[in-house]
């Protein structure tokens, strides 16, 4: 996993900041990190799970641009955090009931001038956050004319399916790209007593072009979440859900299903290894060779199964 | 009996401190009948919201596979409805009218007819279902436009017999001779409630029946 | 007309039989059964909270398999929000909200009755579920999952909400009703208690959200039991059209469970402060505004469907923080200056004020739609929920309890017991809840059994743990509390903490009949007024009570 460093790493340090106390609190709580091992029972993961252990980073160009937001309207929440505490303190010592308190306190029933006051200053907060944040959306929700690579995502219960499609042949009556015959499947693979460590898949991209994906679900809701991305968009039946993104750094990021979708919700992973360019060209390339079922170069339009030596040129790596 | 003294108390209590009956303005019952009301709205614009979604995002609607249930075609009945259920409206206001002279018989009558519209509004809902059903193969598990059409229509059938069980109510009641001039806040209930089903009868027939 | 004081004490109380209990239409015996209903289903969604905090404790599946932990918390809670603090604010507004209006019971005492048992049928029905298969669907029902879960658990679940729905609609317009026809003469709107107005605002809302909700629980219900579309793209329908439709009610849902524990809290910081509410109508145009926004955000619980307009619900969304705002600001003006008190229901009031902002900030964070993105469906989310719902209902029902508890039995709960059951659930809280911002900014999603060791989350997920527990450990000297307390002899005490409303003016318990007499109305405080003649509101009270018609 990758070092914390980024900016998803002051993030997450940020908001341990007050809760410095509890951390204090935690030390010497050292529960057992490896259950397979004992008798805590069966895990839900081997030690080589897939797509756990989320790092820290955050590796998209959205990706940063969202978590950018994270620190000032986390100082925003301090400030405000501090005021009223603040003067909850204060009061509760201050104006404490004393012996000498028989009487009334001045009755005071309201002041004007002091409530426009407090109404203006959270609305124009909250209107310089709202204009700020929908800013970055905007950029976020953004798609590129000719993504570099299109991948399908087809969400099911319990795992996902992600097809790399051909980003050159778009077909606008159908609404969909063709597709390559690359096609790497993700089900909750369990450590079982035959296969210990079951193989990970990994889906290759490349890093630094944008990549589109398109969800789509089988049966019923579930979500497309990596954290490292600092993103999720839902996989939703009968709706194809497209967003754009571009990674920035090479790594392996996990992927998990962030809507309840039934009985192993908890277990719905999928990896993505971001590559250099010419990694993932060379990946494309060795896919399409091995894999039997490779889409035609020229016109990207073949049918699955339609077995095409030579198509080594692969549309999406020209469009790459 | 202890609740009936307790009963007994409030009531004398009210009295004194010139609750309810002194206040002027809307009748308590009929202001809960007002508030139901509103909230049977709410209930039939999210059935109508269903339909309007269906409509709205589906290419083709009805989608295939089902057919428009026209109105215009034999043996009409979406259209004779209509027409039953707005003359009960009709017969209903001509009952508010006659009690607010102090005519109860003109109250009772106008009620009798107007529980026997609803009736045969009633029997024409159950031998349209029957027709759909049998002779088109048309049911609730059609497809979303069967889905749409039997709770839409069945909810508001159901309201159509909860309100003829109040017309049924108050006709007894007026027969009984309980409603006066002044007196007839059950009768004035059953009467909004009237009005609102018919109302939700008239969009019915505009959004499914008529708006293709 | 003399003084109310005069009476206190006048009326002694006899133990009332069961039967009278059951078939009462006495809106405070009423009241007290839907609290005891209420407890006792925060206790049974608090087990099956510890069930869910056991099992995520450390990694690995210890205790439970997945099938049984997807039931546990949609069951949860269903029980938290409609059987634990929905009852219970209802419970206490039943109780309270006549005695602050001066009226002798509801408007239409039977249907408050019918109500009641309205609700127990739909409780049956939802813990029934358990016993055919469960509801393993989340509160959220999300279709198609809940129309496919082959589960009779689930149909259960259905008709138990239904029946819940229309309960608290009928209890919504009797209490409207008997706000709008039931006040003593002199109260004009404007004069009314802030736990009666936002029993107001709350009614409303309810009686416009609910409807639409039964709606959609039948249309699931008629998907899964009579082949109907609406919610299957394959015969056209559409899964979003329920989410618009559950969250058109679920947020208001939630004001609903909050507004009341607002109006609490601005009942007891002025009678412990002994200063007036600062900026009445502000709170009363607040509490409106509030409802009235929060039926205009509901799809931020939708930013990542893809599928709704994004800066408009975003927008409203943030706008909500501005009258919360305004209350915040003039509960700590109310408290400024004042000689404050900190007995329990007070130290339980500046509690919530702490940590209801915790969740209030959690909820503005949501409001920014791409750091939505990040932390939708995770443990940022719980922690939100249980900041509002925990550190704010939970908290605000305390507060009311040990509040109104010496109208409602005659004798004080003990204030030791109080302090310490306070700071228990004040640390448990925290504990359980603020280390789920750290999880949920890591990406542990929610309604996961397992979470992998690997992942670094073990030790904030057992520092939760263990607040969960110090919850639940805080519970046990309340009900140790209530049990001492109503072994003692009643004190009959009308108005231990000096208030300021209504309902302290007549006997602890009132009477069958409430009260004999009352005092002139010229303020929200016209118990206060009485008792400070020249200082409140009111100048010295006229000898004859005003008549209608010269307020609202
Ligand atoms: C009592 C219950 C309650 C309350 C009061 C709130 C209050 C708020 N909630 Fe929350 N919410 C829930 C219960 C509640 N919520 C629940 C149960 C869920 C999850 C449902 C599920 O999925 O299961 C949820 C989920 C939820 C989401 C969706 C999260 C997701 O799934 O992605 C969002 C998104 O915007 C949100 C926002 C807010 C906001 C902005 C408020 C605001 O009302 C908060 C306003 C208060 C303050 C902001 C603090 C005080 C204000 C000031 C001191 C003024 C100054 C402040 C500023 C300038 C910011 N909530
Ligand atoms: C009013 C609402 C409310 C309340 C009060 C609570 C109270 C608590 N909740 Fe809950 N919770 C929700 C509303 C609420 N919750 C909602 C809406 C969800 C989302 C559900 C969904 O995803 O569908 C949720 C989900 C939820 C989760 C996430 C589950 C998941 O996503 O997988 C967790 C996990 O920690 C949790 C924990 C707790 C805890 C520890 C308490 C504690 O405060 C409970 C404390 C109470 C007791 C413990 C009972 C009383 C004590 C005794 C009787 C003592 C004796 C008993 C023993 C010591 C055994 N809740
Ligand atoms: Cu798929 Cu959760
Ligand atoms: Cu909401």
């Amino acid at each position: 996993m990758q070092a914390s460093g980024g900016r998803g790493g002051r993030l997450a340090r940020l908001a341990l900041l007050p809760a410095a106390g509890l951390l204090l609190a935690a030390c010497g709580v050292q529960p057992n990190n490896n259950p397979t091992s004992d008798s805590l029972g069966p895990s839900l993961f081997g030690e080589t799970a897939n797509g756990i252990g989320f790092p820290h980073d955050v590796v998209t160009t959205e990706g940063i641009a969202s978590a950018g937001l994270y620190l000032p309207i986390f100082l925003i929440a301090v400030a405000i955090f501090i005021l009223i505490e603040g003067l909850l303190l204060f009061m509760a010592w201050r104006f404490r009931r004393r012996d000498k308190d028989t009487g009334l306190p001045s009755q005071v029933h309201g002041h004007n001038k002091l409530e426009i006051i407090w109404t203006a200053i959270p609305a124009l907060v909250v209107t310089v956050l709202f204009i700020g944040s929908t800013m970055v959306l905007i950029d976020v929700e953004a798609t590129s004319e000719d993504p570099a690579v299109v991948v399908d995502v087809e969400g099911f219960q319990f795992g996902w399916t992600f097809k790399y499609m051909d980003p050159a042949a778009y077909d606008p009556v159908t609404d969909k790209y063709a597709e390559t015959g690359i096609v790497i499947p993700f089900s909750p693979a369990l450590p079982s007593a035959e296969d210990p460590a079951p193989v990970v898949q990994e889906a290759i991209l490349p890093v630094d072009v944008p990549i589109r994906f398109r969800l789509n679900s089988l049966d019923v809701i579930h979500s497309f979440y990596v954290p490292a991305f600092f993103f999720k968009r839902d996989v939703i039946p009968g709706r194809t859900n497209e967003f754009e993104i571009t990674i920035e750094q090479p790594g392996v990021y996990g992927g998990q299903c962030a809507e309840f979708c039934g009985l192993s919700h908890g277990r719905m992973f999928f990896t993505i290894r971001a590559v250099e360019q010419a990694e993932y060209e060379a990946w494309v390339a060795e896919k399409s060779g091995a894999a039997p079922t490779t889409a035609e170069a020229e016109t990207g339009e073949a049918p699955e199964g339609d077995t095409e030596p030579g198509a080594e040129d692969e549309t999406s790596e020209e469009a790459a | 009996m202890t609740v009936n003294t307790e009963a007994l108390d409030r009531q004398v209590h009210e009295e004194e401190l010139g609750h309810d009956a002194r206040r002027g303005g809307m009748d308590p019952a009929l202001l809960g009948m007002m508030l139901f009301i509103a909230s049977e709205v709410m209930f039939f614009a999210a059935l109508f919201a269903a339909y309007f979604n269906a409509k709205a995002t589906l290419p083709v609607f009805p989608p295939e596979g089902a057919e428009f249930i026209d109105a215009f075609k034999f043996p009409f009945l979406p259209i004779i409805m209509t027409v039953i259920l707005l003359t009960s409206s009709l017969t209903m206001q001509l009952a508010t009218m006659r009690i607010r002279r102090g005519d109860r018989t003109g109250l009772n009558r106008a009620v009798a007819l107007t529980l026997i519209l609803g009736l045969a509004f009633l029997v024409l809902w159950a031998w349209e279902y029957v027709l759909l059903l049998t002779e088109h193969d048309f049911g609730i598990d059609s497809g979303i436009y069967g889905t749409l059409f039997y709770t839409l229509t069945g909810f508001h059938g159901a309201h159509v017999i909860g309100g003829v069980i109040g017309l049924g109510v108050i006709l007894s009641r007026g027969l009984a001779g309980q409603f006066t001039k002044r007196h007839h806040v059950a009768f004035e209930a059953v009467h909004y409630y009237w009005h609102f089903v018919d109302v939700v009868w008239v969009l019915l027939f505009l959004t499914i029946y008529l708006l293709k | 007309m003399g003084t109310a004081g005069a009476h206190a004490g006048t009326y002694v109380s006899r133990r009332s039989t069961l039967l009278e209990w059951l078939t009462t239409t006495d809106h405070k015996k009423i009241g007290v059964m839907y609290v005891v209903t209420a407890f006792t289903f925060f206790m049974i969604g608090g087990v099956l909270a510890l069930g869910i905090r056991t099992e995520l404790a450390v990694p690995g599946l210890q205790m439970i398999d997945e099938a049984t932990y997807n039931q546990l918390f949609g069951m949860h809670a269903v029980m938290m929000i409609f059987l634990f603090v929905m009852p219970m604010t209802t419970g206490l507004a039943n109780y309270i909200v006549p005695l602050q209006l001066g009226a002798a019971d509801m408007s239409f005492p039977r249907i408050n009755a019918l109500s009641f048992w309205m609700l127990l049928v739909g409780a049956i029905l939802i813990v029934s579920a358990f016993a055919f298969g469960g509801a393993p669907t989340g509160w959220t029902l999300y279709v198609p999952l809940s129309v496919r879960v082959q589960a009779t658990g689930v149909d259960l679940l259905l008709l138990g909400l239904v029946v819940l729905g229309f309960s608290s609609i009928f209890g919504a317009i009797n209490f409207l009703v008997t706000i709008f026809k039931m006040r003593a003469p002199g109260m004009g709107l404007l004069r009314m208690p802030m736990f009666t107005w936002t029993t107001l605002v709350t009614a409303v809302l309810l009686l416009f959200s609910l409807p639409v909700i039964a709606a959609g629980l039948i249309m699931i219900f008629i998907d899964r039991n009579y082949g109907g579309g609406f919610f299957d793209p394959a015969a056209g329908g559409s899964p979003i059209l329920w989410q618009h439709i559950f969250w058109f009610f679920g947020h208001p849902e939630v004001y609903i469970l909050i507004l009341p524990a607002f109006g609490v809290i601005s009942e007891i910081l002025p009678v412990f402060s002994r200063k007036p509410l600062f900026g009445y109508k502000a709170f009363v145009i607040a509490t409106a505004a509030i409802g009235a926004l929060g039926f205009t955000v509901w799809a931020h619980h939708m930013f990542t469907t893809g599928a709704v307009f994004l800066p408009f619900f975003s927008f409203f969304t943030f706008l909500i923080a501005v009258p919360t705002g305004v209350k915040f600001f003039n509960w700590l003006a109310t408290m400024w200056g004042g000689h404050l008190r900190f007995d329990t229901p007070m130290l339980y009031s500046v509690g919530f004020i702490a940590l209801f902002l915790i969740g209030g900030l959690d909820g503005a964070f949501l409001a920014v739609v791409p750091f939505d993105f990040m932390v939708q469906d995770t443990y940022w989310v719980v922690s939100h929920i249980h900041y509002v719902l925990v550190a704010g209902a939970v908290f605000a029902i305390f507060a009311a309890l040990f509040y109104w508890f010496p109208k409602m039995a005659g004798r004080r709960l003990s204030e030791r017991l109080g302090k310490v059951q306070f700071w228990i659930l004040f640390v448990g809280t925290n504990l359980a809840f603020f280390p789920q911002h750290m999880l949920g900014l890591d990406g542990m999603i929610r309604r996961i059994p397992d979470y992998s060791g690997n992942a670094g989350w073990t030790e904030l997920n057992f520092i939760s743990t263990i607040g969960a527990f110090l919850i639940a450990a805080s519970v046990l000297p309340f009900l140790w509390n209530v049990f001492v307390t109503l072994r003692k002899p009643m004190e009959h005490e009308s108005d231990p903490w000096d208030g300021n409303s209504l309902e302290w003016a007549t006997t602890s318990p009132p009477a069958p009949w409430n009260c004999e007499s009352l005092p002139v109305i010229r303020s929200e405080r016209p118990w206060f007024d009485q008792k400070y003649p020249g200082v409140g509101h009111g100048p010295t009270p006229p000898t004859r009570p005003e008549t209608e018609g010269a307020s609202s």
